[in-house]
């Protein structure tokens, strides 16, 4: 009832858009809002004022903020600004939404779906340029558009990918080979079990269970995603077997002590903790943004990580590896002052002054003229970034699969980590089958809550 | 006629309802401002489908009904229970004693009390995460000492059997407050019962149980239910330290309600569980507060 | 007989020491760790003593994310804290002598009204406080954080009942012989003989409002008036914590909370007298 009315508003705004746009477009030639273009005049909004929310550590917040007041010396605009950690950030949202007060440009995961009457979609200042996309591809905006109805809910901060990390040095030692680019399950339970048997230490350390769970079922068949494209339903047609290959394999290689039982993963407060980070695990799996910060920890132990791809099925199949969005920038739809804030977002993301200072902190950026004058000036760990980036956008099959998270994402993917996947650890269920047969179950119920 | 008038008005402002209404007024004030109406929305959106941001829809006995079905729900009231019966015994008991231990006239009285209570003063802060893991961790001492005993493949955080232990003693750990309490407790009880007692010949075993617990009482059944209160609604120490896993070991119902209402987006359910447990605990303060009749003993 | 005494007394003190020595350890190892790089304080093989000592996590702490330094969240802190604690002592002794000891009609209800709003989970009401200071265009100030504490703290109300209920009656009664009417027996003779509750009660909610930080989470925007507890969360993330700036400022924020009961606690202690109480 609720949906088709917004729908209906959706309409009603697309049509009034599509009305005014050509207007627009024919004074205005492409890219005339291209922050980076010589001679480009500011806007002037002194006495203007908007309000911006971001999560993230006190390193982001100091970038930030120096990109912020940046903007204000050039155009006059007041931004007040306001930042907490990820899990107090959505706290404060969901006060600041009840109260229909939330700051006019704010900061988003890609659980969007979840916050979606919050936002507003940015197509219009896309249209007319006034958000420049001139260096941005189509791709890119793919990342954050609501594929059930062509929306584009923000526009992404920088893209990341989920992969692992390895330790070279213990690969040598232990005489096996480095990860290929297209290695497989059975490679890489080969190599977990050598590094166990000669380090005595569990060869990978953090695991992100639910994400393989979930990208092996791409890997599985083509066609296969865990959630269609538009969020709106599962999309492997309830065929569990690719769920009882990789939990089975994983159960397995963490009950011979190859993978960090559980116990050892729930230590691990962040990836600052990993045990890769002190030579002591070989492997972990992470956001290639958070390789950063790893990094850091580990160069204090003079060690050097390296990036490698989530093993395959099959050697020649499908990567299931994604590239998507690693935050989002939105406008609050409730905002009167959508219009600078959409001017804003359009500094945010293409000014290469700015994104010198963010340095992709965020993510890799979507702007093609940003990433190769960052490119230009990058540190080795941020090339290695870049390279997995690449890497990982030159498989066929990564640009199609970056589903939407759809809102009932958040607590089945709880259930299978905290429920099913210890529960089996823990010997709760016979087989890794009854035990994905009890999850199947499950996760069917629980959609049906959220529909 | 002016001086019946005056006097009226006096006994008006010495009546006992008005002094105690005066009194009470600042409780009353806050009650029916900012507590009463959040309350009563807790109680009507808990008959409702409620999505923080949307308008809240009726649908009566239903999120009661769902939460009888709900496995996860009575997972966590038994996970929940079992750290309240053992946790706040413990802690009490360690107040208690630590408090009596401390007060004991030596030089260094201030300096000892200072020392118990530090712990207290970092609460819930991520040191505290930190330093939990690392002694509870698999590499940790205490983990090392259990191994050292021949127990193979231990650890607390991925057993669904242990993990609550590190939380139970890292809540008694931090019994700063109530030992406070207990001492003032303690420095409220008149010396010269005590003087009377040693005259009487009666041993410091003794004059505990007939001086300290009876003129204690009113303050062990105050510790006793706050740490009750506190116990059933536990919810830092198991976000921070274990987030309520392994397999939802330590998934307390303050951490599933949380999790409800901001996670999920279900607050009218959560509202629903926040009052079955309302009504749980309601039940428990009342028989504790029904029974302290038979042992408490006030001045009077 | 001499020797047995000195003997219990050095067991006593030697139990005390090594068994403190023990609960303060996590303490240690969080001040040690303000000195540390960040790979001491994670590593599960990690030292005790930082092997360079990394003092910089001081100013480097103290100067946070730049707009802001810890001398603003400190001075927020201290206004909402302090004025905060008053309105709580000052309050909950009213409301919690209005129960304890005068007979009105209505006194049962409230009584049980006040433990009920304890029973129910902050996480359901929080939305609808918030909404309610919302619409009173209060969010953003200290009022929110400030003003309930003087409508009276359910816990302390009742510890404070408590108290009032140990004192003996014939003192009320003997002070009514005396001419005192209800109120001022309140300030003449309950609130003296309260000294330990009150002191209790400074110490105790000074410590839970220093440390709250969800009140400004809601209320508190700008970073501008955040408090020393929001700030330092501000460390956290998941993506990389500054974990010796943060320690750097936990134990800096240790410091008044400390030094408040150091300077009450001598009130508590036996040999000075506070209100003591003959009955």
């Amino acid at each position: 009832m609720k949906k088709s009315l917004i729908a209906l508003c959706l309409v009603v705004a697309m049509l009034a858009t599509m009305l005014v746009a050509p207007a627009v477009a024919e004074e205005k030639p492409l890219g005339w809002n291209n922050v980076n273009a010589e001679g480009y005049v500011w806007p002037d909004y002194t006495g203007e004022k908007i309000r911006f929310m971001w999560w993230g550590s006190d390193t982001r917040a100091k970038i930030t903020t120096e990109v912020v007041e940046l903007y204000e010396q050039k155009t006059g605009l007041e931004i007040e600004f306001e930042y907490y950690d990820f899990t107090t950030y959505f706290t404060k949202f969901v006060a600041y939404q009840a109260a229909n007060d939330l700051p006019d440009v704010f900061q988003m995961g890609n659980n969007w779906l979840t916050y979606y009457d919050t936002i507003q979609p940015l197509n219009k200042w896309i249209e007319d340029g006034t958000i420049d996309t001139t260096a941005i591809s189509p791709a890119m905006l793919a990342t954050t558009t609501n594929h059930a109805n062509g929306d584009l809910t923000g526009m992404s901060l920088g893209t990341n990918a989920r992969c692992f990390c390895y330790n070279p040095v213990i690969f040598d030692e232990c005489g096996v080979p480095y990860p290929t680019p297209n290695w497989t399950w059975d490679e890489f339970a080969a190599a977990c079990r050598t590094i166990t048997e000669k380090t005595g230490n569990p060869a990978v350390c953090s695991v992100e269970f639910n994400n393989l769970v979930m990208s092996v079922v791409t890997q599985w068949k083509e066609g296969y995603n865990f959630y269609a494209m538009d969020g709106s339903d599962f999309a492997f047609g309830g065929d569990i077997e690719p769920l009882v290959y990789i939990v089975d394999l994983l159960n397995t290689l963490q009950q011979e002590g190859c993978i960090a039982d559980y116990g050892i993963q729930n230590e691990m407060g962040s990836i600052e903790s990993d045990w890769t980070a002190y030579g002591d695990a070989a492997m972990c799996m992470l956001t290639t943004n958070l390789f950063n910060a790893l990094s850091k920890v580990a160069a204090e132990s003079d060690i050097s990580l390296e990036l490698c791809t989530v093993p395959r099925v099959y050697a020649d199949g499908q990567s299931g590896m994604v590239v998507r969005s690693s935050q989002q920038i939105s406008i609050y739809s409730k905002s009167d002052k959508q219009e600078i804030a959409a001017n804003f977002v359009n500094y945010f993301i293409n000014s290469i002054e700015a994104n010198k200072i963010l340095n992709c902190e965020r993510g890799v950026s979507i702007n093609s003229d940003v990433l190769a004058a960052l490119k230009e000036e990058t540190d080795a760990v941020n090339a290695k970034i870049y390279t997995m980036i690449d890497l990982i956008g030159s498989f066929p099959d990564a640009a199609l699969t970056s589903p939407a998270e759809p809102a009932s994402n958040e607590e089945i993917s709880n259930v299978l980590k905290a429920g099913y996947l210890q529960g089996l650890a823990e010997g709760k269920f016979a087989s890794a089958r009854e035990c994905m047969e009890a999850f199947w179950a499950e996760a069917q119920v629980i959609w049906d809550k959220y529909e | 006629m002016q001086k019946t008038h005056k006097s009226g008005l006096r006994s008006l402002i010495h009546n006992d309802n008005t002094v105690g209404y005066v009194f009470t007024a600042p409780f009353i004030i806050g009650f029916l401002c900012f507590t009463l109406i959040p309350m009563f929305l807790s109680l009507y959106y808990s008959f409702c489908e409620y999505k923080i941001g949307s308008p809240a829809e009726w649908i009566g006995f239903k999120n009661y009904l769902d939460l009888f079905q709900d496995s996860k729900f009575s997972n966590s009231l038994v996970v929940t229970f079992q750290y309240v019966i053992v946790g706040v015994p413990m802690k009490l008991v360690f107040a208690l004693l630590i408090a009596m231990l401390l007060t004991k006239p030596t030089q260094a009285q201030g300096f000892y009390r200072a020392v118990y209570y530090i712990p207290s003063l970092i609460g819930g802060s991520v040191a505290v995460a930190l330093v939990w893991k690392q002694l509870f961790g698999s590499r940790g001492p205490i983990v090392t000492l259990i191994k050292a005993m021949g127990v193979r493949g231990f650890n607390f955080f991925g057993n669904s059997s242990w993990a609550f232990i590190p939380l139970v003693l890292c809540n008694a750990w931090q019994f700063g407050s109530s030992m406070l309490i207990f001492a003032s407790g303690l420095k409220q009880i008149p010396k010269d019962y005590y003087e009377a007692a040693e005259i009487d010949g009666a041993g410091s075993i003794s004059r505990f149980f007939r001086i300290t617990l009876p003129c204690l009482s009113p303050i062990i059944l105050f510790n006793l239910i706050m740490q009750l209160i506190s116990g059933f609604m536990t919810f830092t120490q198991a976000q921070i330290i274990t987030q309520g896993g392994p397999n939802y070991a330590t998934h307390y119902i303050a951490l599933d309600i949380y999790q409800n209402g901001f996670s999920f987006f279900r607050m009218g359910y959560a509202c629903a569980e926040s009052w079955i447990m309302l009504l749980i605990m309601a039940g428990i303060t009342g028989i504790i507060f029904k029974s302290s009749s038979y042992w408490t003993f006030y001045e009077n | 007989m001499r020797t047995r005494r000195i003997m219990k007394d050095t067991i006593y003190h030697l139990f005390v020491i090594a068994f403190g020595l023990l609960m303060i350890y996590p303490v240690i190892w969080m001040i040690l760790g303000s000195f540390k790089m960040k790979s001491e304080i994670l590593g599960s093989k990690a030292p005790f003593l930082p092997s360079v000592w990394q003092f910089s996590n001081y100013p480097d702490g103290w100067v946070g994310a730049g707009m802001y330094t810890f001398a603003t969240f400190f001075k927020n802190s201290f206004i909402v804290s302090i004025l905060g604690t008053f309105g709580t002592v000052l309050s909950s002794a009213m409301v919690a002598y209005g129960l304890a000891r005068i007979k009105f009609k209505g006194r049962q209800m409230w009584f049980t009204l006040m433990i009920m709003t304890m029973l129910l989970p902050g996480q359901v009401l929080m939305i609808p406080q918030y909404i309610i200071w919302n619409n009173l265009n209060l969010v953003g100030t200290f009022i929110p954080l400030v003003l309930p504490k003087f409508l009276g703290w359910p816990f302390f109300i009742y510890m404070m009942m408590q108290f009032i209920r140990g004192l003996p009656k014939e003192l009320d009664e003997a002070a009514m012989i005396d001419g005192c009417n209800k109120y001022s027996i309140f300030v003449q003779i309950i609130l003296p003989l309260l000294g330990p509750s009150i002191i209790t009660t400074i110490v105790i909610s000074f410590y839970w409002i220093w440390d709250d930080y969800m009140g400004p989470l809601l209320y508190l925007s700008k970073p501008s008036l955040q408090t020393v507890s929001l700030a330092i969360k501000g460390f956290a993330d998941s993506q990389g914590t500054n974990f010796g700036p943060m320690f750097a400022m936990s134990t800096l924020s240790l410091i008044p909370v400390f030094l408040l009961f150091l300077f009450f606690n001598r009130y508590l202690m036996d040999g000075v007298t506070a209100g003591s109480v003959k009955g």
